[in-house]
């Protein structure tokens, strides 16, 4: 029964947190402003040949030009996200991949000169990636890109992207068609009304004159104002050529992301999800960094072996999943989706994967331990403080690293680091899952000593305090147990300082175990927040910086919560 | 009890001796006869023996003296952040009790919203901010000292600003104010020494989370930087030898272990000693 008191702290406490939150972020802009470097710089650094006009024009689409409380509002906003294209990360599939993928190797690769002007697309930012195992090599100085196709293979695709990785909106995959003769290229150009949605255009206007010069040195074919649509839900919003040249529109309900809903205050008060922003340096959306992306089929190198017929068509996800073959075993559908998506996720995801374990193991330990030493004192209060305070005295790094000498170097029984092992995803969910508690077991246990060691000595010193009371003595009088007395009335009167220590470790689930991170190269937030610090991904930092402050709030605010519904105390004081 | 007591008095003595020998590295080294800075690419992964009691590390510089070098910089980290996180701490908890009113509420809402964010992030925008600077020992002491100490010294204000309550509301404190006595004088004669044993105690538990702070940054290529030693950075530069010149890698590992314990148990005899409860 919630009690208007409590309703009363609750709304006065996370409006306070709003505040504070949406004051940090204005303040981090402004410190990641400052930090040296901003992405466009850093790209003219590592490309001479972009002119000034380009570099102006660069950061205006960028909106780097505005100064940061501009920026951050725009990010607030939403704005940024705006002029992501739909299609930011994903080649679209090329009916027939699999060719590609059977001849490489086996047939003597041939080139073929894609006519792409890189001088002109250098000077507007752009870069051509490959995406397929058709390696593209650049030459400079003639400023051609020159592809490797496997022998036989009459497709190609490229993606033509902006420096910051995302399809250049007006750009898109240049794709060679079955068709056309080895050595000619074609665009695909969107409509205009495809322009307009992806933005781009309503301060810094695409210019004609560039489409045309590039369009003049390739061969272009523009994309059908109506296309037809396929369902393939996981590239909604895609454009997919199909084998035989066609052109098509993804479309579909997006699948329900379970992981999402577990953001917290920060994506409350900063918005909509998908107003997170963009990180420069993995090109990717900060909500895809976090949340892990849907898995596509370019992560799964679909293998079509012997006795698979149907490995040209493409099902209704978009991806082959029925022929993917492992060794002698085919591996059912759901089984490899499943995989893949416990090989592709989050940030958060991987985090969580390491912290909820370790915190909740190390809770119970540390009851366990705890409530022994303050209750029988002697001996086991000694070796359990002695064990709290080498732990507390010990950096955590140091410890990992002790054990991955141990175990991974000199014993050889776990892996040294790593969230999982390579094409592990072939294997099924079974052996992924078994693959990733591998890998999982020297952090989680590095982090179990060091947060049991921390919370030993608080149930320890609230079980003392507890134990001291009359109704101990009132229990035994009346010929209580020791195990009665200890779980019914020593523990239930050490539950206050408990229950805080609770809420106040909800932040180290997402961002306490940086250090952890680091020795065992796991990929969690506390390794993207370093990362994005120091490669000035300012979007990324600010957001994992949110999430690690609204944590914080949340965890005390859970705590003093818990500790008005359980202490009866604390309720008629204002 | 005789054990805590015998405990104790052990880790004082441990501190001595390591604060002496940090004190006299350079006279230590000059008796040996040995260098914890210069290379000496002969005696790479030297053996232990005299005059190198430790033997060499990857550059074959002296890993005794470069421990003692290490150790006096990792221990001047921790007690001057201490010093002036305490010192900031207690100035603004005893002006927040003292003034009241608006400046209370103003000072307390700062100390209490940067307590409530995450100190390691924190500590990363920060030292980012001014990486690379700090090449002698005095400018990369000064500036983690800095860092460290702008994140710690928040607990401090809140017990500096409870002890100051109290003792404002103290009987002869409020003679003494009734008499005229200027607010100056209480501060300075009722109200600080009254305040000094918790954040005596706090700071002393300080010092050891500061040496584990700057092991932390260095692990992470913030800290200290390398041509400067501290354990943090020859902890993190001995890393990759771990497996092949163990005692590297495991001496400044060990030498913090040992100074935090002490530190620790020294803060919490401190605790008890001043625990009025007890």
């Amino acid at each position: 029964m919630p009690s208007l008191d409590l309703v009363k702290l609750i709304a006065a406490r996370l409006a306070q947190a709003a505040v504070l939150l949406l004051t940090l972020s204005l303040l981090l802009f402004g410190v990641m402003a400052h930090l040296p470097g901003d992405p466009v710089d850093l790209l003219v650094a590592s490309n001479p040949e972009l002119r000034a006009e380009d570099i102006a024009r660069l950061k205006k689409l960028r909106g780097l030009d505005q100064p940061f409380p501009v920026r951050w509002w725009r990010w607030l906003a939403g704005y940024h996200e705006a002029r992501t294209p739909p299609a930011s990360r994903t080649l679209p599939p090329v009916i027939g991949e699999q060719d590609l993928v059977r001849d490489f190797g086996t047939a003597r690769p041939f080139a073929v000169d894609v006519v792409i002007d890189t001088a002109e697309l250098a000077r507007l930012g752009l870069t051509a990636h490959a995406a397929h195992p058709a390696e593209f090599e650049q030459h400079g100085d003639t400023g051609h890109l020159t592809a490797l196709v496997p022998a036989g293979a009459t497709r190609l695709a490229l993606i033509v992207t902006d420096a910051f990785g995302q399809q250049a909106p007006w750009l898109q995959p240049v794709y060679v068609a079955p068709a056309v003769a080895v050595g000619d290229v074609v665009v695909l150009l969107p409509g205009d009304s495809d322009a307009q949605r992806a933005g781009g255009t309503e301060d810094a206007p695409v210019e004609r004159s560039d489409v045309d010069r590039i369009a003049a040195a390739i061969a272009v074919r523009p994309l059908p104002d109506d296309p037809p649509v396929v369902e393939i839900p996981r590239l909604t919003g895609q454009t997919v050529v199909a084998e035989d040249g066609d052109v098509y529109l993804a479309k579909g309900a997006p699948i329900p992301d379970p992981a999402k809903y577990v953001c917290g205050v920060a994506c409350i008060v900063v918005g909509d999800l998908s107003g997170l922003g963009w990180s420069y340096a993995t090109k990717r959306p900060v909500r895809e960094l976090l949340f892990g992306a849907p898995a596509v089929c370019g992560d799964f190198n679909v293998d079509a072996g012997e006795g698979c017929d149907d490995g040209n068509v493409i099902d209704n996800d978009g991806c082959d999943h029925d022929c993917i073959v492992s060794g002698a075993s085919i591996v059912d559908e759901f089984d490899v989706a499943v995989a893949g998506w416990l090989v592709g996720m989050g940030r958060i995801g991987n985090t969580l994967v390491l912290t909820v374990p370790a915190l909740l193991l190390a809770m119970l330990l540390s009851l366990v331990l705890g409530t022994w030493a303050g209750w029988r004192r002697g001996a086991v209060d000694i070796v359990v403080r002695g064990f709290s305070a080498v732990t507390s005295s010990m950096p955590a790094f140091f410890v990992g690293l002790l054990l991955v000498t141990l175990f991974s170097e000199t014993l050889r029984v776990l892996p040294s680091g790593g969230v999982f092992s390579p094409g592990i995803q072939h294997e099924g969910a079974v052996a992924v899952v078994v693959d990733r508690a591998r890998h999982a077991v020297l952090p989680v246990l590095v982090l179990v000593l060091f947060w049991s060691g921390r919370f030993v000595r608080q149930v320890r010193s609230a079980v003392i305090a507890a134990a001291t009371g009359d109704y101990v003595r009132t229990a035994r009088m009346k010929g209580a147990g020791t195990w009665r007395v200890v779980v019914g009335h020593v523990l239930p009167n050490a539950a206050v300082p408990l229950v805080t220590l609770v809420g106040l470790s909800l932040p180290a689930l997402f961002g306490g175990a940086l250090l952890t991170e680091t020795v065992f190269a796991w990929p969690g937030l506390g390794r993207l927040q370093y990362d994005a610090i120091l490669q000035n991904d300012s979007y990324v930092a600010v957001v994992v910086f949110l999430i690690s402050a609204a944590m914080v709030l949340l965890g005390s605010l859970l705590a003093d919560v818990l500790v008005h519904l359980l202490d009866p105390r604390t309720r008629g004081r204002r | 009890m005789t054990a805590s007591k015998l405990v104790t008095t052990a880790a004082v003595t441990t501190l001595i001796v390591i604060v002496v020998l940090a004190l006299f590295a350079d006279v230590i080294e000059g008796v040996l006869g040995v260098s914890g800075t210069a290379i000496d690419l002969a005696y790479r992964y030297g053996d232990a023996g005299w005059p190198h009691l430790l033997g060499g590390n990857e550059l074959g510089q002296d890993l005794f003296a470069r421990l003692l070098h290490g150790a006096r910089v990792s221990l001047l980290v921790g007690v001057l952040a201490a010093l002036v996180a305490t010192t900031t701490g207690l100035v603004v908890g005893v002006v927040a009790a003292v003034s009241g009113g608006v400046v209370d509420a103003v000072l307390m809402r700062f100390t209490d919203a940067l307590l409530a964010l995450p100190v390691l992030p924190l500590l990363l925008v920060a030292a980012a901010l001014d990486i690379g600077k700090g090449t002698t020992t005095t400018t990369a002491v000064l500036r983690i000292v800095l860092l460290l100490s702008a994140f710690s010294w928040m607990t401090v204000a809140r017990l500096a600003r409870a002890a100051a309550k109290t003792a404002l509301s103290l009987d002869h404190v409020l003679a003494a104010t009734a008499l005229g006595a200027s607010t100056w004088r209480i501060v300075r004669v009722h109200v600080v020494p009254l305040c000094l044993p918790p954040v005596i105690v706090q700071a002393t538990l300080e010092v050891g989370g500061n040496i584990l702070a700057e092991s932390a940054l260095s692990f992470l290529g913030l800290g200290v930087q390398p041509p400067v030693a501290s354990w943090g950075n020859m902890l993190m530069s001995a890393l990759d030898v771990l497996k092949t010149d163990p005692p590297s890698a495991l001496l400044p590992g060990f030498a913090i272990l040992l100074t935090v314990l002490c530190v620790q148990i020294v803060g919490d005899a401190a605790r008890d000693r001043f625990d009025v409860r007890r």
